[in-house]
This record gives structure tokens, C-alpha cells and sequence, in this order.
């Protein structure tokens, strides 16, 4: 048996999340399994699973969602995870778009993310890694910037404003300085998805590149745009709390238990895009004396991702 | 031909060929062979065509001493040592493929003064009259432990000279006063007094540099290189690329060049592996003491993979010595070892 058990699985796909000490890394990740829990109840195509194998073990197990409560330990995490899109239906279609992502997901841990950038010799296998990395989660906590509250109308609360901040130029230098690491190491297809965290803590209601824009400024959107020849790059905006938590963890009362609030929005999205890519460019490739492929066209019954509008989405969620 | 009860003394099979087992204290040599030998309880309960055991052959017994499967308890020695033990795997099954199959080995550990190794890595020459054996060794198993400058680890080491016991225990020193003995908690005290720094990454990529310097290109060498303690920290994926965040791309590269001239494979291992509480996996190993959570659930994690991958070596090339006539059948009727785990 392989590792996968009864399926069969892509090849590995190393996926780097990478983002400043506190810009919500771990509560990403999470946040992506518990949103996939939610999307099952609502989704009539398609069941989103994910199992996880441990050291050792080929068995497979489910990954249940887990919020990390406890702060980081500002130490490199690996996860070696594995996602199957189970059809619902018995159609050419959904049996076109079933398949299995074999991840190996790191979280670099966010002090030595940054200084790694800076000390070149120190940090060296950290900056390394990240730069073999063929998917790259980059995460901006947009509630760290001091200063968009005044020049963008942006609100931030109060507790995100007492931990450390950064205006939007050193914001660009780190930024420039991970797409420069990204760069040392030539990769074909490399995808890098720029994710606006804690978007539960932020006025604006803009869709990705106009949002990126109107929070860390116009020489963020031309770094990326500029780094486009060398990368795909997009953006997302998220939020791993949703529209609820935050208020009832901060909340005394809060047993621990009530996890029902917990209703993170768009915290798919990214990892949505880089299975979408990899599903479509395996569909293109594969053969045209293909018979299946000659009598169905493939790429044209391929059944996309949900995608979340998730400026509407807050907007339920406040009403 | 084959078709005979296996007799280890009769054939190619009992040739001596010795495996040098190396690694600074600390790095978890003892573990390893320890779980090493953990782990074959789990091949020979599973596998009902060989049956493997080791022993440990001290001077003066004319017969080897079966290893008693527990995790080592005692603490590390500030002493050069060296300890001998043989692997046997005995054929279950009487066709040719088992009894060709049916092979001894003898290991050699080396365990030194962690002190001394590290002024050893101040230039070649002392360098080689320190390894002397390790350099002329045909097959060796290098066991790297955790950096101390390495990010990823679940329990920061703390500095030496430190009071409290903590870690792998390293050595063997006390293995035979201690049979009497018992338990761990005897040896804690002196556990506390005699650790070693880990060595740096700075200090691992050196040691190597210079075990590559003194190997030269010829002749070509069986080289497993261990990863120990992976439990204890958080990197998952390919050897290699662990290898590469653990120690730094400079050790990646160095070992990648002298693939050419050396086979070389790399091994994550886990010498105490992982046990569940709360649904959740946790290192099977008590930072505090240098022990166990769990006896009972000891399960080790791919400890016997460098040592299967070393003895699988040595044996095909014994075969390849064999008979000119049945070489080729030889070699396609030998069954090989247990393959890695994935970490």
C-alpha cells in the first residue's frame, strides 16, 4: 500500500507559508480545515477531506480543526498533509475534477522569516527552504500598519494597535525582500499568493489587488506586478476569526468549547487556487489520443473551486 | 546448492566486515542501536522468513550476549570507548533466496569525548589521528544530532554545565555496571554532570569537510547518515531536505558532490518515536530526564533503516563475490531489507 492508502496522489506539492511574528500563520492553516468543514455542509459536488500521516505511520488520518490557542513557538512547523476532493455526484464531470494533493505544508517561523532576509549567513537554511518552495503563502497583517488608520480611514482595534507596527515602506522592504529570495531560486510554475489576514479587524470592503492597494499602498501593487514575469502572484483577503470569534474569545465567559462561532471566511481560497492550478494544468496534459479526452473535452466539463465573495459574506455576518 | 541448513561459519556470509558507528555526544548513538534493536522485535514478528537479533560481543565471552531490548539508562562517559556487536539475520525458510539472505555483521561504536572531537576539528592531520578508524572504515553510520544553533527544536538544549539532567543519554560507559542496578533515576545524577554541548552547525559542517578531506574519492564507501531525535523537532518531508534545514544548504552540497564518489543515504530517525494523549502526537520522550513518557508504547520510528541499508550494501557485494556462475541468480534471488519510512 501506498502511503495514500487506496489513492492515488499528486506529487508533492510544498507549500511555504511565510508572514511576519503574529500576522495569524498557524490560525491560517487551521483556519483552512475549519473552513472546509463548513463549506461540506453547503456543498452539493464535491466533499473537501483532509488526512494527515505521522512519522513512520502510513496510516491515514483525519485532520480535524484545531485552533491554536497557545501563542507560536516561533519554530519552523512541517505538516504533511493530504487533500481529496470526493465527488458527490456520478458524473463525467465530477469524476474529471476528483483529485488528491499530496502537501507538505511549512510554517516559517515569523522573526526568523524576516531576519533571515537581513543575515544572510544565519539564517541561511531558513531563506534556503523558503526559496525551494514552488507555493508560497505570504501572509500581510494589515492591522500591524501604523499608519493606514489615518491615511486610509482603515479602523484597527485597540489590542491589535499595542503590539509592534509597521508603516507601509518597511512593510514593502520586507515584501521586496522575500519576492528577491523567491527569485535565487529558479522554479517553473512557482505561485505565490499574497494573503491579507484578519480582514474581521478591517473597514475596508475592496476586492484584492484594490485592497492591497488601498492598505499597504501603490508601491506594493507595482512590486508585485513587477515580480508577475517571474511568478504568478495573487491576492486574497481572509479572515480566520470570521465575523464572531474574536469577540467571544476575548470574552471572560468563554469556555473553550463553543467552537460553533468559529467561522473563518476565504481562508480557502489560496490553497483552492494552487489545487485549481495544478488540477487544470494535469487535465492539459494529459494525452489528446487520450480516448476519454477526445470524446469529452476535459478541460471544458472541469467543475472549478467555490469561490467566496467575501465582501458580501461580511456583510451577512454583520447584519 | 543453498538447499542446506544455513551454517554462518560456511560460506561468504560470515565474512567480517565492519560498520563504524560514529557520532559527537550527545548525537544519540546508544538510542539508536537501542531502538535499533527495538525495531527488529516489530521486522521479526512481522517477517516469518528471518528472524534478527543483536549482541554485543565483550572481551572474554566467546559468545555473543543477546542485547536486552530496553532504552539505554545511563549516562554519557568522558572517555574514549569503543563497542562491538554483531547482527545476525538467521533464515526462517529453507530455499536459496533465505539462506543467501541469511547474513552476519559486525559493528563497531565509537563513542568519544565530545571535548576532544571538537579541538579534533582543528586541522586534518589531528583530525585523522582522531578518526583514525572511522576514516579507514569501509562502511560507516555517521549519527547527527540536533544542532544546538537549530531553529526548529520543541525543547531548546541549555547551556553546558547545566544542573538539571536532560536529553539522550549517550553511551554506553555504564551499560554493564548497571545491569544490577536500577533505573534511570540512579543515573540522573551523574547523567547532569557529564553532558556534552551539542555541536553546532558550524562545528557538524566542519567535521565533515574534513571526514570527506580524509576519505578521499577512493575507495568508494558506504556512508548512512543519521538524523537522530527527530522527534524533538518539527521538520516532515524528504531526508534531504531535512537534512538541508536542519544542518544548512552547505552540508546539503557538500554531500550531494561526494555522492560521486561515495554512496551516501540519508535517515530521519526517532530513537524514542511518538506516542498519542489527548488525540494529539507527541514526542514519546521526557526532555526533562532524558526518559521515556512511555515504556510500554516505545515505538522507535526508521532506526533500523541505516543499518538495513548498510548491511543490504555489504551483502550484495558479498554475493557479487560469490561464485562466478551463480552471481547473477544470487543477486536475483536475495531478498532485500525493510525499506526507510517516510517521515
Amino acid at each position: 500500500m501506498n502511503r495514500a492508502g487506496n489513492l492515488s496522489t499528486s506529487a508533492e506539492m510544498n507549500i511555504t507559508i511565510w508572514g511576519p511574528p503574529q500576522s495569524g500563520k498557524q490560525w491560517m492553516l487551521w483556519s483552512f480545515v475549519r473552513e472546509l468543514e463548513l463549506i461540506n455542509q453547503i456543498y452539493p459536488d464535491f466533499r473537501c477531506e483532509i488526512f494527515e500521516t505521522y512519522p513512520g505511520d502510513d496510516q491515514l488520518t483525519p485532520v480535524r480543526a484545531d485552533p491554536p490557542l497557545k501563542p507560536s513557538v516561533g519554530k519552523w512547523r512541517d505538516f504533511m498533509w493530504f487533500f481529496r476532493r470526493r465527488p458527490l455526484k456520478d458524473d463525467q464531470a465530477h469524476h474529471v475534477s476528483t483529485f488528491v494533493h499530496n502537501m507538505h505544508i511549512s510554517i516559517v517561523p515569523g522573526e526568523e522569516g524576516i531576519k533571515s532576509f537581513f543575515n544572510l549567513t544565519e539564517h541561511e537554511a531558513v531563506r534556503s527552504a523558503l526559496a525551494r518552495s514552488r507555493f508560497v503563502i505570504a501572509i500581510l497583517d494589515p492591522t500591524r500598519l501604523s499608519s493606514t488608520g489615518n491615511k486610509n480611514g482603515v479602523e484597527i482595534d485597540a489590542i491589535a494597535m499595542k503590539k509592534t507596527t509597521w508603516n507601509q515602506e518597511e512593510y514593502l522592504k520586507v515584501v521586496e525582500r522575500l519576492l528577491e529570495t523567491l527569485a535565487t531560486v529558479r522554479i517553473q510554475n512557482r505561485h505565490v499568493a499574497f494573503c491579507i489576514s484578519k480582514m474581521d479587524q478591517i473597514a475596508i470592503r475592496e476586492m484584492d489587488w484594490l485592497l492591497l492597494e488601498r492598505l499597504f499602498g501603490e508601491q506594493m501593487v507595482n512590486l508585485l506586478k513587477y515580480y508577475q514575469s517571474q511568478f504568478a502572484i495573487d491576492v486574497f483577503a481572509f479572515s480566520s476569526f470570521g465575523g464572531q470569534l474574536k469577540e467571544y474569545l476575548s470574552d471572560d465567559a468563554f469556555d473553550g468549547n463553543n467552537w460553533t462561532v468559529w467561522n473563518p471566511i476565504n481562508a480557502v481560497a489560496p490553497f483552492f487556487h494552487f489545487f485549481q492550478e495544478i488540477e487544470r494544468t494535469a487535465i492539459r496534459q494529459q494525452s489528446p489520443f487520450n480516448v476519454s479526452n477526445f470524446i469529452f473535452n476535459r478541460q471544458k466539463m472541469y467543475v472549478p473551486y467555490p469561490k467566496t465573495n467575501w465582501t458580501s459574506t461580511f456583510a451577512k455576518e454583520n447584519i | 546448492m543453498f538447499a542446506k541448513p544455513h551454517d554462518p561459519t560456511s560460506d561468504f556470509s560470515s565474512e567480517q566486515t565492519h560498520i563504524a558507528l560514529w557520532g559527537p555526544s550527545n548525537a544519540g548513538k546508544d538510542w539508536l542501536v537501542s531502538a535499533f534493536n527495538k525495531e527488529l522485535d516489530y521486522y521479526n514478528r512481522m517477517d516469518q522468513g528471518f528472524h534478527c537479533e543483536i549482541c554485543e560481543l565483550q572481551p572474554g565471552e566467546a559468545n555473543p550476549i543477546p542485547l536486552a531490548v530496553t532504552p539505554p539508562r545511563r549516562a554519557p562517559t568522558p572517555n574514549f570507548e569503543d563497542y562491538n556487536f554483531q547482527f545476525r539475520r538467521i533464515a526462517l525458510v529453507r530455499d536459496s533466496a533465505h539462506q543467501i539472505s541469511a547474513q552476519t555483521h559486525d559493528i563497531i561504536i565509537h563513542n568519544d569525548k565530545g571535548a576532544n572531537l571538537i579541538d579534533s576539528l582543528s586541522d586534518r592531520i589531528t583530525f585523522e589521528n582522531t578518526f583514525q578508524t572511522l576514516v579507514n572504515a569501509q562502511n560507516i553510520l555517521l549519527i547527527l544530532g540536533i544542532p544546538s544553533d537549530g531553529s526548529a527544536m520543541l525543547f531548546p538544549t541549555p547551556p553546558q554545565n547545566i544542573s538539571t539532567p536532560l536529553a539522550e543519554p549517550d553511551d554506553f560507559a555504564l551499560a554493564r555496571n548497571e545491569q544490577d542496578s536500577s533505573p534511570a533515576e540512579s543515573q540522573l545524577g551523574s547523567f547532569s554532570q557529564t553532558r556534552q554541548a551539542d555541536w553546532s552547525r558550524s562545528e557538524y559542517l566542519k567535521f565533515m569537510q574534513l571526514l570527506f578531506a580524509s576519505l578521499g574519492p577512493t575507495p568508494r564507501r558506504n556512508l548512512a547518515v543519521c538524523l537522530t531525535k527527530s522527534d524533538q523537532v518539527n521538520y516532515r518531508g524528504e531526508p534531504m531536505q531535512i537534512l538541508q534545514r536542519r544542518y544548512g544548504d552547505a552540508l546539503l552540497r557538500l554531500l550531494e558532490v561526494h555522492r560521486q564518489y561515495h554512496k551516501i543515504e540519508v535517515f530521519v530517525t526517532s530513537a524514542a518515536g511518538y506516542i498519542r494523549q489527548e488525540g494529539r502526537l507527541m514526542p514519546n520522550f521526557q526532555s526533562q530526564n532524558g526518559l521515556l513518557h512511555d515504556e510500554r508504547r516505545w515505538a522507535p520510528v526508521n532506526t533500523a533503516a541505516p543499518f538495513f541499508w548498510i548491511f543490504e550494501q555489504i551483502e550484495r557485494e558479498r554475493l557479487q563475490k560469490g561464485f562466478v556462475l551463480f552471481r547473477g541468480s544470487n543477486q536475483k534471488n536475495y531478498i532485500p531489507y525493510p525499506k526507510s519510512q517516510s517521515f
